[in-house]
């Protein structure tokens, strides 16, 4: 197990943003546009990624990683890491518009709207 | 620039970064809310899954000490970490956003005093028509 210990982190960190596709990022939803903020951002972080390691900057545990390796010998988590990591970047941003925007149209919302979803409130008979 | 194989590059990668968005893209990501709240929700995140890879007392990453500058902060998390996950997510940002088309958000009005590009592209001012 403590191979995919690397592996794993990068599925919860796919889990944790994954709703917010729901509330209304609408990233995954848009695969091309995702493709193309990620994929160049991954290629320019695996150039210094190789350089890093290739200069000993860091390394990486064998024990906590699948030993499958890309050219220049960048543990395939890496690439994964470039990938995820982006990718819940721009969900929670794209999330955080969604929510926003959300707030914005139920502010500007006429009141004439917005009165009978009050009245529509099970609690609503209760207050006085 | 022996010793410092990630301070100096994590540094660069961000004015780059800034550079790249202030002189060229424009999008103007920097000026929008919505990009500081999701950056500090990101930083946030960023704390226990880096935290996480870098702990000293079973580490996934392990850094050459002569090439940063030690300050390990929270837990044993590399300072230069931030600046290399602020520059990662930031350019994706830049690029999902260069793309971006969202004409519910209207540009501000008028020219501003000390953005001199804002004047130039004042009937594009955040590149929607790009």
């Amino acid at each position: 197990m403590d191979h995919y210990q690397y592996l794993i982190l990068m599925g919860g960190c796919l889990a944790v943003t994954a709703p917010l596709e729901v509330l209304g990022a609408r990233v995954y939803r848009r695969p091309a546009r995702l493709a193309r903020a990620v994929l160049p951002v991954a290629a320019v972080f695996l150039i210094w990624d190789a350089l890093a390691i290739a200069g000993g900057v860091w390394s990486y545990h064998p024990r906590y990683l699948t030993g499958l390796q890309l050219p220049f010998r960048i543990p395939v988590e890496e690439l994964v890491f470039f990938l995820v990591i982006p990718v819940c970047g721009i969900l929670t941003y794209a999330g955080v518009q969604a929510v926003a925007d959300r707030w914005r149209a139920q502010r500007s919302r006429p009141r004439e709207e917005a009165a009978p979803a009050e009245a529509r409130r099970p609690d609503s008979g209760v207050r006085s | 620039m022996t010793g410092l194989g990630y301070t100096v590059p994590a540094v660069v990668a961000v004015a780059a970064v800034c550079v790249w968005e202030l002189a060229f893209l424009r999008t103007g990501l920097f000026r929008r809310p919505s990009y500081w709240v999701a950056m500090a929700i990101v930083l946030a995140f960023q704390i226990p899954v880096d935290g996480w890879l870098t702990k000293l007392s079973a580490p996934v990453v392990t850094y050459a000490p002569g090439q940063m500058t030690g300050l390990r902060f929270p837990w044993d998390i590399p300072a230069e970490d931030f600046l290399f996950g602020f520059a990662l997510v930031t350019s994706a940002l830049l690029l999902w956003e260069r793309q971006g088309k969202r004409p519910e958000r209207r540009p501000a009005r008028g020219p501003s005093a000390h953005d001199p590009a804002r004047g130039r592209n004042a009937h594009d001012p955040r590149g929607e028509l790009r």
